[in-house]
């Protein structure tokens, strides 16, 4: 049996006024729509900016020639290759200061 | 259909329909929560507050805040018990702004010149008669109110008492102590012609 205390507050829990439920689930569905929406929209959102400011693109890296193993460098014909038969002097130019 | 699928949400225990809310955030779940509650909480809210408006909006915010923190819910303690914490703590955090008072316990007064020595047994607030009860807890300071409406309706313990207020289990006792000599105190004042009217008689 429900003590005095209990009776006093009883008296107003059948008073309760039918608009707060209305507002509550109002309230509760715009955050789960809400909720939703940056669920489905944001991770898209952040791809394209990473994208615009020069990110590489989700699909993985760019396919790179010759199946990403080294290659030389090509060398056009007459002109020697750096670091070989010539010395450091014979390499400047007229103009370098301490050739005049 | 299975069994499971073929219960109705009215038979979903609390922790059930907080799991179910929190993955497919049906609202119809939460639903089921505010219709559970729903009435307990207006009637705590509008005992603290003594205004129905203030106790409507209350009562929305209440809610809301507990949807809002619904995955921080830890099981630590019941669902109703946290429910019923949000709701005091809510209605005494009002309390102080719109009214500006900052008596929200008797030893806030400054006039606790010692420690109750006896305590005042339950029987003696518990067999006031229903009215005389209202009026006494209508001039209680809002914190003892919450404090005895924790003890004499809500069921709960000094410790559960405590983690809602963030207080000891000892400062709680005293301040039982101390609420319900406030309100004999309060009683023997509205009612010094009759004083010996209870609910038995």
């Amino acid at each position: 049996m429900a003590n005095n205390f209990e009776q006093w507050q009883g008296d107003w829990e059948d008073k309760v006024p039918e608009e707060i439920g209305h507002n509550i689930l109002h309230q509760a569905n715009t955050l789960s729509h809400f909720g939703r929406v940056i669920e489905l929209f944001v991770p898209n959102a952040l791809q394209t900016a990473a994208q615009l400011i020069g990110g590489s693109s989700p699909s993985g890296p760019r396919p790179r020639p010759n199946g990403g193993r080294y290659s030389p460098p090509v060398i056009p014909p007459g002109r020697p290759p750096a670091g070989g038969s010539g010395t450091a002097r014979e390499q400047r130019l007229p103009s370098d200061p301490e050739t005049t | 259909m299975t069994s499971s699928a073929a219960r109705k949400a009215k038979d979903y225990t609390d922790s059930e329909l907080i799991a179910l809310y929190l993955r497919d955030q049906n609202t119809i779940y939460f639903n089921h929560l505010y219709q559970r509650y729903k009435g307990k909480v207006f009637a705590k809210c509008i005992s603290m507050l003594a205004d129905e408006g203030l106790a409507r909006d209350a009562t929305q915010d209440v809610f809301i805040k507990v949807l809002l923190n619904l995955s921080k819910f830890t099981e630590q303690s019941s669902f109703s018990t946290w429910v019923y914490s949000i709701t005091y703590n809510y209605c005494i955090d009002m309390i102080r702004k719109k009214k500006k008072i900052p008596l929200i316990y008797t030893e806030d007064i400054g006039k606790v010149s010692k420690e109750p020595e006896v305590d005042i047994p339950d029987s003696v607030l518990l067999e006031m008669k229903q009215e005389r009860l209202a009026k006494v807890l209508e001039n209680l300071p809002p914190g003892d109110k919450a404090i005895l409406m924790m003890k004499y309706i809500d069921d709960l313990q000094i410790r559960d008492i405590g983690d809602i207020l963030g207080k000891s289990e000892s400062a709680i006792k005293m301040q039982i102590m101390r609420a319900k000599h406030k309100a004999q105190s309060i009683y023997d004042d509205l009612f010094a012609n009759d004083p010996i009217e209870t609910s038995n008689t």
